[in-house]
């Protein structure tokens, strides 16, 4: 996994180079829509780690063994989501000053963004909140579980209040040219491999820590403490 | 474990009505929410009528949210006594849920009179509709802050947590909730209908989800 650095190096630098410079300026839009090809990426990403939140917490709940390292992917699944949601709301609030004239508007989808961010704080809130280690495996994963399930809700509910955000994938097809495909794809790929990078990488210094910890107790303890 | 939820149910009914502790302090902060609302929105004015759906709802929510946080708090500072009983988990959780519901109807029944008193707007004319959407709208927000109590009553800082998890949770109930009660003031009330049944299916799932979970909170 060590590896996987040094690929989302030459995929962001090749991304770029597709997004910034390769494609043609969109007709109405002109050289703003750019960030789209980052957002989009961050968006597909943020999306799936917090799907991998959700398996990670099913797995947590259902299997016996390996909690305590399901435990800690699931909260680096939800960092890098929340993360991965940061960086998609605040290049859409860059674009939707360029494009729509405000950086917010009350659209379904940057409201269930906001929503979904918020929720998902709460997920790392709780975490913080619980201090016994096998309560705040259990307690987070019922969290994630019910906070799964209220997704869908919140965005159905806010679909029905108003619409004014884009559309890439329609009934239709979809709705750009082959170019901007390809340079989407690639971005996407960059985002995801730099996300599995840093859960890992997370997941690996949350192993380090506890046993940090572990290490300190016993000396202590031999110390006399 | 329907038999054991009863008697769970009766015990803290008792509590409350020997003590009114979660009732009196939530309904005279819903009061106070009122007030402050004539204040903030200059109360004389004709503004607020169009806003009263959502004032109404806001101050449903808040002062709610008061009560249902206290249910599984009251077990937890007892020291979880109540785990040791020989009976099913899910009857705890079905007794809180029915205490939150109670709770939640009998202060939305006092505060919707008066929220339209003191800030001057007619209740619907559609009588039924409306007590539909009050109904599924308490039931939702007394279901997920049943889910959401049990799982901050064991933490640090329990009273800080709960409505940073229980408000986002709850939006899309109270988007419902709001435009459900703004379609019943239009010509045609009939359009509440979806919002209606957007409510039914967020209290189906929260009643449902958090009663098959419950179990695995009980457990460490």
């Amino acid at each position: 996994m060590r590896y996987l650095r040094w690929l989302s190096l030459p995929l962001w630098v090749a991304g770029l180079y597709l997004a910034l410079i390769w494609v043609p300026d969109e007709r109405s839009l002109g050289v703003s829509y750019r960030i789209f090809y980052i957002h989009l990426g961050m968006a597909w990403t943020a999306l799936l780690a917090l799907t991998a939140n959700f398996v990670l917490s099913l797995l947590v709940l259902m299997r016996r063994r390996g909690k305590e390292e399901t435990d800690r992917f699931a909260q680096a699944t939800a960092e890098v989501g929340i993360l991965m949601t940061t960086a998609t709301l605040a290049s859409g609030m860059l674009w939707g000053k360029v494009a729509w004239g405000a950086f917010w508007t009350w659209d379904p989808r940057l409201t269930t963004t906001a929503i979904m961010w918020f929720l998902y704080i709460g997920y790392l809130l709780l975490r913080q909140a619980l201090d016994d280690e096998a309560r705040r495996r259990v307690y987070s994963a019922v969290y994630a579980l019910i906070v799964f399930v209220d997704v869908p809700i919140v965005y159905l509910s806010v679909r029905w209040w108003r619409s004014i955000h884009p559309v890439v994938f329609t009934d239709t097809g979809i709705n750009i040219t082959p170019q901007m495909f390809i340079a989407v794809i690639v971005f996407f790929f960059a985002t995801l491999v730099l996300a599995l990078d840093l859960v890992y990488l997370r997941a690996f210094q949350d192993r380090v820590q506890q046993e940090l910890q572990r290490r300190r107790a016993r000396r202590l303890g031999r110390l006399g403490y | 474990m329907l038999k054991a939820a009863v008697w769970l149910f009766w015990k803290d009914l008792s509590l409350e009505l020997r003590g009114r502790e979660l009732l009196l302090p939530a309904g005279v902060f819903g009061l106070i929410i009122a007030m402050l609302y004539g204040f903030a929105f200059d109360g004389g004015q004709q503004v607020l009528r169009p806003m009263f759906p959502g004032l109404l709802w806001l101050g449903i929510f808040f002062s709610s949210f008061l009560a249902v946080g206290r249910a599984f708090g009251v077990e937890a500072e007892a020291g979880q006594q109540l785990l040791m009983a020989p009976i099913d988990r899910g009857a705890i959780f079905l007794s809180k849920l029915a205490l939150n519901i109670l709770l939640t109807l009998v202060l939305t029944a006092v505060l919707t009179p008066a929220f339209a008193m003191l800030l001057g707007a007619p209740l619907p004319q559609a009588t039924w509709l409306f007590l539909w959407t009050l109904v599924l709208g308490v039931v939702g927000f007394a279901a997920a802050g049943s889910a959401m109590g049990a799982l901050t009553a064991q933490t640090r800082l329990r009273e800080l947590l709960l409505p940073a998890l229980l408000l986002p949770f709850t939006s899309p109930l109270l988007l419902g909730a709001v435009s459900a009660t703004a379609a019943l003031y239009a010509k045609d009330p009939g359009s509440a209908g979806n919002w209606l049944w957007l409510m039914a299916v967020f209290d189906g799932i929260f009643i449902l989800v958090p009663l098959l979970l419950f179990e695995y909170l009980t457990e460490v």
